[in-house]
């Protein structure tokens, strides 16, 4: 192996390393209110596995950035932006109510914050991902203000791409309302997903699983190909839950 | 008996995982596509050494190496004219504009002598190749017949005195002069839009409604001028230790193979094709 190296300290190092790299970021905004309580085993079990798929991919290792945020009637990053290899999962328990606003607001605060961070060291940081788990409605409807003033395209020029999955007591008006953008094109189109009656929350989230991880890497796969694009699951994608386009 | 040396993974940096873990894989369906092309010419005043390597996401996706180029030399006027361009990924076909770019702006600078009446001929002739692409046989089927490519062509005139480069580009592909000061880019653009939108790959390209290109003059001193696709050219902008290892290496002109095992290395999240066509001044 031929390497080009020099002498440095080791934060110059770190710095001259990541000069250029391309960050394509997620976040995972993951409803943990008291009605998940039950499910918690299944979902950091999920977890656990979307981890081990996306280690397992070199390429989404090299290009990939992902954030755990969990929320109930409060949010907060339970794993800060950082590719899977740095990624250490904690194991997340349930409580309290939904409310839909403080997990967008802890996104915009956090991606703000890691997007400084990331172009201070030389990094080119595409746009945003936010995949959104919810189990429940909101118990207030201010997270379309919070969508609308901090979130929207309107007012902010690194707004990010969204799509919602819902299960249990969500329903398919609240998550059309957070499914975000729409370009106008078939594959450009905001999407949401919605458990189908029958389906158990095990299979789902177990289905989610490798959805997520196919989503993550086609993503990825296109950071070099001249248009970076967030490459949305597909209606159908996810056996036991139905997708629709906004 | 001579024993041949590991060759290894070239590195700058951050070598990441994906370089380590994709090597050779499945040829694409396009018979005409190597995975990497060479060429080293030497012409009155100028050695030339050019390299185009698949890259690591085209070879995991089983597609094939989109960048193209061409170097020519006209005896009568003492001309050399490079041609280098990128093939627009989001096409399936974009391949075939970029060999096609590459195989005819040559010609058209030659008869022109200007970039802006070669390139909107080259355009017009692509719109042609480009609407008739779905008529063509191939090896295998295609998702959707779309091309495009980005261009960047530079053509030196050596006189007894002097090194005149006129210069073209579309798009990202770009120009640099390497010499002991170090890096200079021949084909900066002012940075536009807002500064907190997300860094973004979109380019401009050919075909084009009306092809623009933006075209500079320049007199070449002593150093070496580098047409590269934006694999190479990203990198060179973004990262000093790429800029550093770059200089170095290409000081003086290696030999082919290793020019093209350097313009291959290996770095983070650099996945796209490579190219570079490097021109020595005498």
């Amino acid at each position: 192996m031929t390497e080009y190296s020099e002498d440095r300290n080791y934060s110059e190092d770190r710095r001259s390393d990541g000069e250029g790299q391309i960050i394509m970021p997620f976040y995972l905004l993951c409803d943990v209110s008291g009605s998940m309580t039950g499910d918690m085993g299944e979902l950091n079990k999920a977890l656990g596995e979307l981890h081990q798929q996306l280690l397992g991919e070199p390429i989404i290792n090299d290009l990939v950035m992902m954030s755990v945020i969990t929320f109930n009637h409060d949010a907060r990053t339970v794993v800060p932006l950082a590719a899977p290899e740095e990624m250490t999962l904690p194991a997340l328990s349930a409580g309290g109510g939904t409310d839909y606003s403080p997990p967008l607001r802890e996104f915009h605060t956090r991606f703000t914050a890691d997007r400084a961070r990331l172009k201070g060291e030389g990094k080119r940081v595409y746009r945003p991902c936010i995949y959104f788990l919810t189990d429940g409605e909101p118990n207030n409807a201010g997270y379309q203000a919070t969508m609308a003033s901090l979130i929207a395209k309107e007012k902010n020029p690194a707004y990010p791409y969204i799509c919602a999955f819902g299960f249990r007591d969500a329903t398919a008006a609240s998550l059309q309302t957070l499914a975000y953008p729409n370009f106008g094109e078939d594959n450009k189109r905001g999407r949401y997903f919605i458990a189908k009656d029958g389906a158990s929350i095990t299979d789902v989230l177990r289905a989610m699983v490798g959805v997520l991880a196919r989503s993550i890497l086609q993503s990825a796969s296109s950071a070099s190909a001249g248009t970076p694009l967030v490459a949305m699951p597909e209606p159908d994608a996810v056996p036991g839950m139905g997708g629709s386009f906004v | 008996m001579a024993a041949l040396s590991d060759p290894g993974l070239v590195v700058i940096g951050d070598s990441g995982r994906t370089a380590a873990a994709i090597g050779p894989c499945a040829p694409p369906p396009y018979p005409d596509s190597a995975d990497h092309e060479l060429s080293e010419c030497a012409v009155p005043g100028a050695q030339v050494r050019a390299a185009s390597v698949r890259g690591l996401m085209h070879r995991h996706k089983r597609e094939p190496r989109q960048d193209r180029f061409s170097v020519v030399y006209d005896d009568a006027t003492a001309t050399l004219v490079i041609v280098v361009c990128d093939g627009v990924g989001e096409f399936a076909l974009s391949q075939e504009a970029a060999a096609f770019v590459a195989l005819d702006a040559p010609r058209a600078y030659l008869l022109h002598r200007d970039w802006y009446a070669a390139v909107a001929e080259v355009n017009r002739r692509l719109a042609e190749v480009a609407a008739d692409a779905p008529h063509r046989t191939r090896l295998a089927a295609v998702p959707d017949h779309g091309m495009a490519t980005t261009l960047a062509a530079v053509a030196i005139r050596f006189t007894e005195t002097r090194r005149l480069a006129s210069i073209a580009w579309a798009g990202d592909t770009s120009v640099w002069f390497l010499e002991k000061g170090g890096w200079e880019s021949l084909t900066d653009e002012k940075p536009g839009g807002d500064p907190d939108a997300p860094d973004s790959g979109r380019v401009q390209a050919l075909p084009a409604a009306t092809a623009q290109p933006a075209v500079a003059e320049r007199e070449l001193l002593d150093g070496a001028l580098f047409v590269t696709t934006d694999g190479i050219g990203n990198p060179l902008r973004d990262a000093g230790q790429v800029r550093e290892a770059l200089a170095g290496w290409w000081a003086t002109p290696p030999d082919v193979f290793t020019f093209a095992r350097q313009v291959g290395f290996a770095r983070k999240s650099h996945l796209d094709d490579r190219t570079a066509v490097g021109v020595w001044l005498a």
